[in-house]
């Protein structure tokens, strides 16, 4: 039952992780490429950031 | 016979595929780090989802399962990305082949042609953007405005513009419009020995605006599906900031060199990044054989194909009519003087939705208020959807024809 939920919240993230890429795009009107990969790798860095902190 | 022009096989698509593997991939790729951020902080959300990734943040923390869920994050998204790689191969090696309806080249002047779809009802000339093939007015059996016109009782005739040969490659608007439209209207003008309706969709709209406000004598109805024409800053316009870059990159082009396809791809991939994906990994999941499948191969095919744009051409859309606005503030010339929505004097119909990210249901309308006899419509579908998908019949093809058969009975009274 915790594997199949776990499943399941995976799959709810990765779905919201897409949408908030394009919630974003559509609120920015226009993702330039390089704008696309700041904001992928937002996370990444910040990540780098406290791992380096 | 299908034409050698349009070939699959002659697609490399999504195009241009290094934006698209990189923006589908690189979803993926970001996403485990993703999940681990968010066992930390909720930032970088978008306002609309957070009170959905609290609730998942807050289900996963119950669960007490971090590391399960990251391994299976990162299980999931890696799925996704061989999914969305399974789709895109599984559509470049679909063996559909798109079936013109019946037509005939009627008139060629340069490399663009004229089609006639036949039948001896009144004409009626169908326009095309410039940077797409026609064929989204007629895609396939079913999904074809100019098939649906002709079983109405019209004689479509639709243009094609193709590469631009040698003369076109210095081709402004301008030329297009009085070069290349103006004699195609003119033919069908003898053929139905009078003033001809005129639908223009896309930026054919725009052209086709301009075409009608210049042969007012010639126009007996104008149709305009998701045409745009104000670009003001205050309109919430697809191109307005992406405009920028493409100008830039037009200055860094050698001189005279047109548009290539794949830039104009850029712009048309950046409205919705993650778009692709979606599509292809929902594509995968289709039986192959089935019509949503075919559908999908000859729609996704079209938006891949299309003609580079002649530089000067380019430049006035670019420059003139996303940055300067020209259109919108009444001095986009053609033909040596601005055009004036006033001089087009023929009714109008402006077909535009709200849900359109390239055409925005704003700009498309604008026209409204300087055109002496319009009406607006919402076909209640997408720029694409509302011309070839599953409500296009009931929310686009069939308003027109009751519109146009208005026009025709008032015009005879």
């Amino acid at each position: 039952m915790l594997d199949e939920d776990i499943d399941k919240a995976a799959d709810i993230f990765l779905t919201l992780w897409q949408e908030n890429i394009r919630l974003w795009a559509t609120e920015k009107e226009l993702l330039t490429p390089q704008e696309l990969a700041a904001l992928l790798e937002a996370a990444s860095a910040a990540e780098k950031g406290q791992a380096r902190g | 016979m299908p034409d050698k022009r349009f070939d699959l096989a002659n697609i490399k698509g999504p195009r241009p595929m290094a934006l698209h593997l990189s923006n589908a991939l690189s979803i993926w790729r970001e996403a485990p780090m993703g999940a681990r951020r968010m066992m930390e902080t909720l930032d970088g959300w978008h306002p609309s989802l957070s009170g959905d990734i609290s609730a998942l943040h807050s289900c996963v923390q119950a669960l007490g399962g971090w590391d399960k869920f990251l391994n299976a994050v990162e299980k999931k998204a890696s799925a996704r990305s061989d999914a969305v790689l399974s789709g895109i191969s599984d559509y470049l090696a679909h063996s559909y082949t798109r079936a013109e309806s019946a037509q005939e080249m009627c008139m060629k002047v340069g490399s663009c042609e004229l089609y006639d779809f036949g039948g001896d009802g009144q004409p009626i000339l169908l326009v095309p953007s410039l940077v797409n093939p026609h064929y989204v007015l007629d895609l396939k059996p079913g999904r074809s405005i100019a098939a649906y016109l002709k079983s109405k009782g019209f004689r479509p005739f639709v243009v094609k513009w193709f590469d631009p040969g040698a003369e076109e490659l210095g081709f402004g608007l301008s030329d297009y419009i009085m070069k290349r439209l103006m004699p195609f209207l003119d033919h069908i003008v003898t053929v139905g020995g009078g003033p001809a309706p005129v639908l223009g969709y896309c930026m054919g709209g725009t052209l086709c605006t301009a075409l009608a406000a210049r042969a007012p004598d010639k126009v007996s109805a104008l149709a305009l599906v998701a045409a745009p024409w104000d670009f003001a800053s205050e309109i919430p316009h697809a191109g307005r900031r992406y405009a920028h870059v493409m100008a830039d990159i037009l200055d860094r082009l050698p001189d005279g060199m047109p548009v290539p396809v794949d830039m104009l791809q850029v712009f048309f991939t950046s409205v919705d990044p993650t778009l692709t994906d979606r599509k292809f990994r929902k594509f995968l999941g289709l039986d192959k054989a089935s019509e949503a499948a075919e559908f999908f191969v000859a729609l996704e095919t079209w938006a891949n194909t299309g003609a580079p744009l002649p530089r000067q051409a380019a430049t006035e859309v670019i420059r003139g009519w996303y940055m300067d606005n020209a259109p919108g503030r009444g001095v986009w010339e053609i033909d040596g003087a601005p055009v004036k929505l006033t001089d087009v004097t023929c009714p109008v119909w402006i077909a535009a939705p709200p849900e359109d990210r390239l055409v925005p249901q704003e700009s498309a309308y604008a026209m409204l208020e300087q055109l002496p006899d319009a009406i607006c419509h919402d076909p209640k579908a997408g720029h694409v959807g509302m011309m070839v998908g599953s409500k296009a019949e009931a929310g686009l093809w069939s308003p027109l024809v009751t519109w146009l058969r208005a026009k025709e009975v008032a015009n005879a009274a």
